[in-house]
């Protein structure tokens, strides 16, 4: 089998930040690279600096040093505005929170990114509709968040976070504020996705939900501990 | 993303929450609708006292002997030099009457008062003595009775029009039409009475003076001078004209200094009027414009809160794209949605209830485009500065925080 490229690198990133008078530092120096195509899950107890690593490595924050390369790239030292553009094209994300809108239909929470893609209306009406489909809401595209249950919200997040055929799929405990049944369905969706060649980034601190992965990094004071393959395990949906 | 996709959420945010925008709405309502309304009838006052100053006989110039007004259009402090200096003559009349093209009615007035005398009673009378040709000019005579002819006026006729005031003082309820009674010691007879024209400024009104012909005027008081002369012209358009050319003859023909004469239109004292009128409507447009500003500032509160309640969204939709830019614009347009909504409403009921005085009370109450305008434009202006700080703090919360708040 041929390796595949090497989308995300991060190098030597050390992410420190003030807490009154003290200075913390979050990231002491972390090297990673993430090739095409792996689901990575990324555990450790807290403070351990998952967050903060899953928050550089989206794009969503600057290191206070080092460098990030997306498709060789350097964007480490972007400004925000380019950054939000990369983020658009390149990432997307599922929360532990959901983070739907309220008060607006699932096929209009899908089709956010796009709106900030400069996607036409018709555009976006259809890919939202396609990816609702994907993950079997194609019966619930205006449903409003409230009319939705926990891992009904999650797979529309996943559809959002997968309109714009993002490069790298970033989740922060998805199946953290589901029950075991809507979670191992999230997670079987995630295989899917595994399988079907997406890149993965997964926080998590449940073995099991990390489980899934093909590849486990364990964090733990600002850097990598232990980073190794693994045969993902499966669950039927 | 273009700004159309950003009206649209903006208008989607204010929909969701019906009564709170309205609310937020209210003060820049209450704002736009009273400075319009305040305005309107300011420009209704003014067209009101126009329209007076018309009914007053607006194409007439009247010039003087002395300087009536001053170089700022105000009454000049020279009242006193009437007496000393050169009146005017016939032959002044005549020679203004020869200006054919622009003077379609001269009418020389003397006044003077002296005692009128009937059945013993004794009253102080204002006499105003002038030609037949008065009462086109002033067409409110006479309501009882004739005004004195051409023939009468010529021939100087002890006949005399009274003033409605004047004509109750010394009449009573009786008709004074064809009674006689005394000016001076010499009978006259009253052959009319004028309309009633209602108080001038304090001053004596027209109701207060008794009508007599010119050449009667010369005899009763021994003299033969004119205090002043009224000029009817054609059109309004010939007054400017008129002017120029009265100017002409008093310097050139007449040899008179620059305070000898004074030549004016009623459009004068109406100008006067006006302007004061003007300072009126703008100081309480200004006073109106306040309530704007605070219905500004419930705008900026009502955002602020909006910003925070919606930190996860904002949070959001950084995370997925959002530049700080684009953040900023969604909640400046949000704001100046508010606020043209509400200047909108407030413009609708300011020009209803505008219409209401206009028909319920018969006063030309008159909404101005120019009111509308810079209501509009000022409600735009209040929405967007009141919107800056909100929307910068929303552009300026990290997407991290805000995804982690609550």
């Amino acid at each position: 089998m041929t390796e595949q490229p090497i989308v995300l690198e991060l190098r030597n990133v050390v992410k420190s930040y003030h807490v009154g008078e003290q200075e913390i530092q979050a990231l002491r120096g972390v090297d990673f690279a993430l090739r095409k195509g792996e689901f990575v899950a990324i555990m450790g107890s807290s403070g351990a600096g998952k967050s903060t690593m899953l928050q550089i490595s989206s794009l969503l924050d600057n290191p206070t040093s080092g460098e990030i390369y997306l498709h060789g790239e350097d964007v480490s030292r972007k400004s925000e505005a380019d950054l939000a553009h990369v983020r658009n094209k390149e990432i997307g994300f599922v929360f532990q929170q959901f983070n739907l809108l309220p008060k607006v239909s699932a096929l209009e929470n899908v089709a956010l990114p796009l709106v900030y893609a400069n996607k036409s209306k018709m555009e976006r009406y259809l890919a939202a509709k396609a990816m609702l489909e994907k993950v079997g809401l194609g019966d619930r595209l205006m449903n409003s968040r409230a009319q939705l249950s926990g891992g009904q919200q999650q797979r529309v997040a996943i559809a959002r976070a997968l309109v714009n055929d993002p490069t790298i799929l970033f989740a922060d405990e998805p199946t953290g504020n589901l029950d075991s049944t809507a979670g191992d369905e999230i997670m079987a969706m995630f295989s899917e996705l595994h399988d079907e060649g997406r890149t993965i980034i997964m926080v998590t601190h449940e073995p099991d939900i990390a489980a899934f992965a093909a590849r486990l990094i364990v964090m733990k004071d600002g850097k990598i501990m232990k980073d190794t393959k693994q045969k993902p395990k499966r669950v039927k949906a | 993303m273009n700004i159309l996709n950003t009206l649209k959420i903006a208008y989607k945010a204010i929909l969701t929450n019906k009564t709170r925008s309205l609310l937020t709405m209210l003060g820049v309502i209450i704002g736009v609708g009273s400075v319009i309304l305040l305005t309107s009838i300011g420009t209704g006052i003014q067209k009101f006292i126009e329209k007076q100053f018309d009914d007053l006989g607006a194409n007439t110039v009247v010039v003087f002997p002395t300087q009536v007004f001053g170089e700022n259009g105000g009454f000049s402090a020279n009242d006193g030099a009437a007496t000393n200096s050169k009146k005017f003559d016939e032959q002044t009349v005549r020679d203004i009457q020869r200006m054919r093209e622009f003077a379609k009615y001269v009418v020389p007035q003397v006044e003077n008062a002296t005692q009128a005398v009937y059945k013993g009673e004794t009253k102080r009378a204002l006499i105003l003595g002038t030609t037949s040709e008065y009462s086109k000019v002033d067409d409110s005579l006479s309501e009882k009775g004739r005004f004195f002819t051409e023939e009468e006026s010529r021939s100087g006729q002890r006949v005399v029009v009274l003033g409605s005031k004047i004509a109750e003082e010394l009449f009573g309820q009786v008709d004074p039409v064809n009674k006689e009674f005394r000016l001076n010691d010499v009978t006259f007879t009253v052959i009319g009475v004028a309309e009633s024209k209602g108080g001038s400024f304090g001053g004596p009104s027209f109701d207060d003076y008794v009508y007599m012909p010119i050449e009667a005027y010369f005899r009763l008081f021994d003299t033969r001078d004119i205090n002043a002369i009224s000029v009817q012209v054609y059109s309004k358009e010939q007054i400017a004209g008129a002017i120029e050319q009265l100017d002409d003859y008093f310097i050139n023909v007449q040899k008179r200094e620059k305070d000898e004469f004074d030549v004016f239109d009623q459009r004068e004292i109406l100008k006067t009027v006006n302007q004061i009128l003007g300072i009126v409507t703008v100081g309480l447009g200004g006073i109106a414009a306040i309530s704007l500003v605070v219905g500004g500032i419930g705008i900026m509160n009502i955002m602020l809160v909006s910003v925070t309640e919606r930190t996860r969204e904002i949070g959001l939709r950084k995370a997925i794209g959002a530049t700080p830019n684009q953040i900023l614009v969604q909640f400046l347009i949000e704001s100046s949605l508010l606020s043209i909504m509400g200047g909108a409403i407030g413009v609708a009921i300011a020009a209803s209830l505008s219409f209401l005085i206009r028909i319920a009370a018969d006063f030309p109450s008159t909404i101005t485009f120019q009111s509308i305008m810079l209501a509009f434009s000022v409600s735009v202006a209040v929405g967007v500065i009141f919107g800056v700080a909100p929307a910068r703090k929303a552009s300026k919360l990290s997407p991290i925080e805000a995804l982690r708040s609550e």
